[in-house]
């Protein structure tokens, strides 16, 4: 615990520092020759500066500001800076200890030979948020932290310190047999640490956090089946034998687990005056109980109408190929319509990830990218919602073409 | 902050007087401790601050005396049989940008401190770690990032880490002894010789939805077909250590239902197993009278007596006893071929192995040619065997969930033979009878039950064609068996 907290005392400290030296930093910059938001649309990028780590340094304050200089060419407005890879921190965390996060100082962690594996983003040294966070108000933008569900990211070098270090809460299969992947949601431990984890990304002081539902490590009912899971499913249904993981009973029983967690999330962050947004994927214009599967169980909307997220994220649309920009607009009203008095924002992806892609679209359409960019941009704005999200800003993948059709929608 | 040790090393100093029932002695504040080889002191690491350091502590306490601390890391002491200090080191103090631009050398390498001197054995930008020595002292074995690529790591063959050897009288260059097909989501930690010499085992970690498991060959041995899981499946486990009788080992593990990471003692010869305390790390001490481990940032010694010999035997299931039966079969298919197939010989459920085998003439080139496919009214591609850039054999899991395995060697035009192996628990692919590519999804399979027919050589190019098609059940005879803890310790 001593550690603990000099760690966090110089992190401040350090923190600090960055701070005082940042108006005089980002001068040595030339400000990209963006404007000023002049709307209340939104057009947001997401950065995972991850991403950039081999063309800027970005574990410097220098470089950091060179990734948001270069994501500020895509004409966003709106920044949500992602706060981790799986476990590993983007920031000095007390709940998750950054030097057993460097390979290979935990031996249950494998390395990465890669750059990424040498980051120490999560190191005093290393912290971008308060240099984003600066830049953001002085350059007149939003600022927000993207963060996942995920506990590593599909890649054992990034998964969670305290899910290593915490065997006993892992979740295990029906056959039990454990995995280090992922923490079980029914352990009151795990949801505790993630509500920790909460607390530290208001320190960072955004005005707004993007919980991801699309980024969950290889999340699955079928590795839910912890002790406490077990012994509530004894409780609910006496000594029937426990189901398989696609027993709507089962996904109802894990899925109130994530309900009560996200009600917690959200009241802390109404607590910080800070805005909750839940992203998810495959959105289609039907009920949403297909969907659980992939978004951990709770009704997407059905929060949204309880009021537990300000916001919502459709990261991908599951439209008609036969009528790409038709089927799209259908689902996005019907998301409009469905989903209370939360804000809604919509995907204009560059990547092609779940088959929504601005690419995607205009290989349907035969529109170009610019054209389907305003389409897309057009949509959203006439449907109501409040803003796009550009998933996610990486170097140089949002053509100066697209970049272009993007400044002129917000015209 | 001094104030603070003082009282620290206090409480420690009145803990080890006062021994829990089960003998359990507080040694220092530190992790990965390591007896000396007259069983007096203890090798560990330390957290101080940012930096790990090496110090050595008498096994009743004392002072201690720091080895290594800095500037830079160091970790996992190990002992040489002559009293030397091998250990991890390095100063990585340059940004991994300024490393990945050739502006760094640094990483960790090996150290031997040794009558006062410290002697750097190993360099370089690559990480060499968790040393252990053998019984003469003459080796060095380690796992090394040394050789995996440094570029679209996600994506490498490579293993992430590879078990090296080094002479440690004669120095040189390490020698990469063993690396796993199964790429960067693959990876070794902790390798350790038995006493006689003989046996390595090591921890693994086969693929992504697997955990940790003990493993192990002979020496000489070091191709994967030789390795044997040597840990029950249902049990995390890693970082094992050697008795001095070379008959048991400690190792840090953990099974359901447990409070967390615990010490582990296997009798290698039976399977039988037993968690002896909370806490990772373990050793042996040199007579086997004692353990060593930690818990909590903390060094415990405790004794180690008849009762805590190993008394519980896992319940392993096995997936390959059965001898190859070919139950179905199609030659010379040189287009796409729909076989209409039905009864309950197909049935395999979800836990039964079968195996698909298809020899193909191929020329090489990119390009999906789904070479056999089963369809089934579960699923219309409940399993298939294809090719692109690589060769893959693929599945569904319980809830219709894509599943696969990988294998790269396909290039060139010529005759393959691919075969892919379900088990209840792993997907298997052996190409040319070569030792397979293993993955185990931790989920389980898709259960088929009601075939509807086999569709062969969707796809084929101009004078591509399968040469034969079979579906069976059992082990297919043309695929090595790994071998299994009782080979290696009968």
């Amino acid at each position: 615990m001593k550690n603990v907290k000099w760690k966090m005392k110089n992190g401040v400290l350090a923190s600090a520092l960055i701070l005082a030296c940042c108006p005089c930093l980002a001068r040595q910059h030339p400000t990209t020759n963006y404007q000023l938001p002049t709307t209340n649309f939104s057009i947001v990028a997401l950065v995972d500066s991850l991403d950039f780590a081999k063309n800027y340094d970005i574990e410097t304050t220098t470089g950091t500001v060179q990734v948001l200089e270069h994501v500020l060419l895509t004409h966003a407005n709106d920044i949500w800076w992602r706060d981790k890879g799986g476990g590993r921190m983007r920031y000095p965390s007390a709940c998750e200890m950054w030097q057993v996060s460097e390979a290979p100082f935990d031996k249950k962690r494998l390395p990465s030979e890669d750059i990424y594996g040498y980051l120490r983003l999560e190191s005093p040294r290393g912290n971008e948020f308060p240099v984003v966070r600066e830049e953001c108000r002085r350059r007149g933008l939003g600022f927000g932290v993207h963060t996942t569900i995920e506990e590593n990211h599909w890649y054992s070098p990034l998964a969670s310190n305290w899910t290593l270090a915490h065997p006993e809460y892992w979740g295990c299969t029906r056959e039990g047999e454990p995995w280090m992947g992922c923490c079980s949601i029914l352990h009151p431990e795990v949801v505790a640490h993630k509500l920790e984890m909460v607390d530290e990304r208001l320190a960072l002081k955004p005005q707004k956090i993007m919980l991801d539902f699309w980024r969950n490590g290889a999340w699955t009912y079928a590795r839910e089946y912890s002790a406490p899971a077990l012994a509530e499913w004894k409780r609910l249904y006496g000594d029937e034998p426990v189901p398989e993981a696609t027993d709507p009973r089962w996904q109802k029983m894990v899925g109130a687990h994530f309900d009560d967690y996200l009600r917690k999330f959200s009241a802390k962050c109404r607590a910080a005056g800070v805005e909750f947004i839940g992203g998810f994927v495959g959105i289609d214009d039907k009920d949403d109980a297909s969907l659980r599967s992939r978004t951990c169980g709770f009704s997407w909307r059905s929060l949204a109408k309880e009021g537990v997220f300000d916001a919502v994220y459709v990261m991908s649309v599951t439209y008609d190929p036969k009528d790409p920009f038709g089927s799209t607009e259908r689902i996005y009203r019907n998301v409009m319509a469905n989903c209370g008095k939360a804000k809604v924002y919509f995907p204009l992806a560059s990547y092609n990830f779940e088959k929504c892609g601005i690419g995607e679209y205009a290989k349907l359409t035969k529109l170009t990218e610019a054209e389907v960019t305003k389409r897309l941009i057009g949509m959203a704005r006439r449907v109501g919602a409040r803003g796009v999200v550009l998933e996610c800003v990486d170097y140089g993948n949002y053509r100066p073409d697209v970049c272009a059709a993007i400044a002129e929608a917000l015209k | 902050m001094k104030w603070t040790w003082m009282l620290l090393g206090s409480l420690l100093f009145l803990a080890g007087c006062n021994p829990s029932p089960m003998g359990e002695r507080v040694v220092t504040q530190g992790t990965n401790p390591a007896f000396s080889p007259d069983g007096s002191k203890l090798a560990f690491q330390r957290l101080d601050g940012d930096v790990f350091k090496i110090g050595v502590i008498g096994v009743k306490g004392g002072a201690v005396e720091w080895v290594e601390e800095g500037p830079g890391n160091a970790a996992y002491p190990e002992w040489t049989p002559d009293g030397g200090l091998l250990y991890m080191a390095g100063h990585d103090h340059e940004t991994a940008y300024e490393g990945w631009r050739g502006k760094s050398k640094n990483g960790y390498g090996l150290r031997l401190y040794a009558n006062g001197q410290k002697r750097t054995l190993t360099t370089g930008r690559c990480r060499d770690y968790t040393p252990s020595v053998s019984a003469d002292g003459r080796k060095v074995y380690f796992v090394t990032t040394r050789g995996v690529s440094s570029e679209s790591a996600a994506y490498s063959k490579a293993a992430s880490t590879r078990i090296a050897e080094l002479d440690l009288a004669a120095g040189g260059e390490p020698r990469i002894l063993m690396d796993s097909p199964n790429g960067n989501n693959s990876g070794f930690v902790q390798p350790v010789v038995s006493p006689d010499g003989t046996t390595l085992l090591w921890g693994h970690l086969e693929n992504f939805f697997d955990t940790w498991r003990i493993y192990g060959t002979r020496i000489g041995k070091f191709g994967k077909i030789d390795w044997c899981p040597v840990s029950p499946r249902k049990l995390a486990a890693l970082a094992p250590r050697w008795h001095p009788n070379g008959k048991l080992i400690c190792f840090s593990g953990f099974r359901k239902g447990d409070p967390g990471w615990g010490v582990w003692v296997e009798e290698l010869a039976t399977g039988k197993v037993k968690r002896l305390a909370t806490g990772e790390n373990p050793c042996f001490s040199p007579d086997g009278q004692f353990l060593a481990y930690d818990r909590d940032g903390v060094v415990y010694v405790r004794p180690f007596t008849a009762a805590d010999l190993p008394d519980e035997i896992f319940p392993e299931q096995r997936d390959d006893d059965d001898p190859e039966k070919v139950l179905w079969s199609k030659e010379n298919v040189s287009k796409e071929t729909g076989l209409m197939a039905s009864g309950p010989q197909f049935a395999f459920g979800d836990d039964t192995t079968f195996f698909v085998r298809v020899k193909v003439k191929l020329d090489g080139t990119q390009g999906l040619r789904q070479l056999l496919i089963g369809e089934y009214a579960e699923h219309e591609y409940a399993f298939q065997v294809f090719a692109n850039y690589a060769v893959w054999f693929s599945t569904r899991d319980f809830n219709g969930k894509y599943l696969d395995v990988k294998h790269n060697d396909y290039k060139g035009a010529r005759e393959y033979t691919f075969t892919g192996i379900r088990t209840p628990h792993a997907l298997m692919l052996s190409v040319d009878g070569g030792v397979p590519v293993v993955s185990m999804p931790r989920a389980k399979v898709l259960s088929v039950k009601n075939l509807k027919r086999f569709i062969v050589g969707r796809g084929l190019k101009a004078g591509e064609c399968v040469i034969k098609a079979e579906v069976g059940t059992g082990w297919p005879s043309d695929v090595p068996k790994f071998k299994k803890r009782e080979d290696l310790f009968k």
